[in-house]
């Protein structure tokens, strides 16, 4: 009696235990994530930003301090040049911080005078090294420069920084501009 | 009678994580380099305020016209330095004034969620049809200084720059609205011009016929 017993017992936990594995065989199977519709939804997050994969050798990155007055222009930037950007609260050449804005003006600038000192020494710096590079190998330096400018940044302010990137060398002038938007838009 | 198979054939599912794994890497390299604002480019030509211009002065005896369009808070003013402006355009002179005003004026504009709202704003239906009357009478003429304001921001510059530097279709606009949606689907008439290329062949190429297309930034007044 006891052996029949001991017997049953043995096999009640034999039966416990196969069930357990098998419930816990089948909680595995139901558990693994099906990455299929995240595929799906990265797949098409990568067309889209493929589609509007840029080439173009000057990026702009508008932010609250840099917004670009728009305009109907069909031209691009086709090739490098040196940059100047005027947002509201600094200057920067070739992205490298210049000066400070406030309120529209320049600091350390008396309000009559149109060069900026500043500027002209940091311009004058990137026409020196951009010469060198180019005398080494062989082209002309190309005396043109893309203004970045935001567009409620006073005119007298605009006046001082062509003025200054105009005697340290530069005589053609790009205006950076966002594509688009209408006359009869309010901006 | 057939035997039944014992074994259950199970159709195993791709495994796509290492695809995954590369696409998750493309997407920072792509993200750094898009650009979802599309940039544009104006040219302006050398300011007559900045350095000297090594360009040798023409000799001929005839005065360029040296049209200037100043912007104020008031409006636009009209100035020649090598004519009457008034006598080009046909109009009576308002006392002494110094130039062509062209005062602002009330028009409806699209708010940025889209609604119409009316504003007093820069007349630039006006500035477009005293500007292509003026290069009627002076085809040969391009250059145009374009002076604003200490304190006027430089985005109604840009906003000027579009109606003035290309002739559109249409000769003359009754609203702002009819101007500014011929300038977003660039309705500019169009020209043929002779192009010397770098192989050194001349093509004829179509091109958007100019109306003051040298613009150039003047000095506060």
């Amino acid at each position: 009696m006891d052996q029949k017993q001991q017997m049953q017992e043995w096999l009640d936990e034999q039966a416990k235990l196969k069930s357990r594995e098998r419930l816990k065989k089948e909680l595995a199977d139901e558990g693994s994530v099906n990455i299929n519709s995240l595929m799906d939804a990265v797949t098409i997050i990568l067309i889209f930003l493929l589609m509007n994969f840029s080439t173009d050798p000057m990026k702009v990155t508008p932010h609250s301090k840099l917004q670009l007055p728009t305009s109907n222009t069909q031209l691009i930037a086709r090739e490098k040049t040196v940059t100047l950007t005027v947002s509201a609260d600094q200057i920067l050449v070739n992205d490298a911080p210049v000066i400070t804005v406030n309120n529209n003006e320049v600091d350390s600038v008396e309000a009559d005078k149109l060069e900026i000192p500043q500027l002209k020494v940091h311009l004058d710096e990137v026409v020196n090294k951009t010469k060198a590079l180019n005398a080494q190998t062989g082209q002309a330096f190309k005396d043109v420069i893309t203004i970045i400018v935001h567009g409620d940044i006073h005119y007298r302010l605009i006046q001082k920084v062509i003025f200054t990137a105009g005697i340290s060398s530069f005589t053609k002038f790009k205006f950076a501009v966002v594509k688009g938007g209408q006359l009869a838009q309010v901006q | 009678m057939a035997r039944k198979s014992k074994y259950v054939e199970v159709a195993e599912e791709l495994n796509l994580i290492p695809i995954m794994n590369l696409v998750l890497c493309l997407i920072p390299c792509v993200l750094f380099k898009t650009q979802l604002v599309k940039i544009g480019m104006i040219n302006v030509s050398a300011p007559s305020f900045g350095p000297a211009s090594s360009k040798p002065k023409d000799d001929k005896e005839e005065k360029p016209l040296g049209l200037t369009v100043a912007l104020s808070k008031e409006g636009f003013l009209l100035k020649a330095t090598g004519a009457n402006l008034f006598e080009v355009l046909g109009l009576t002179p308002d006392g002494e004034a110094s130039g062509v005003k062209i005062a602002k004026k009330k028009d409806t504009f699209l708010s940025k969620d889209g609604d119409a709202v009316e504003l007093v704003d820069y007349d630039f239906v006006a500035l477009y049809d005293y500007l292509s009357r003026i290069k009627d009478a002076y085809k040969e003429e391009k250059l145009l200084t374009l002076v604003g304001e200490p304190d006027l921001e430089f985005k109604y510059l840009i906003r000027t720059m579009d109606v003035v530097r290309f002739r559109f279709e249409s000769p003359k606009f009754s609203s702002l609205k009819e101007l500014s949606a011929a300038a977003a689907q660039f309705k500019y008439k169009k020209t043929k011009e002779e192009v010397t290329g770098e192989d050194g062949k001349t093509k004829t190429v179509e091109a958007y016929e100019p109306l003051w297309d040298q613009v150039t930034f003047g000095a506060v007044q």
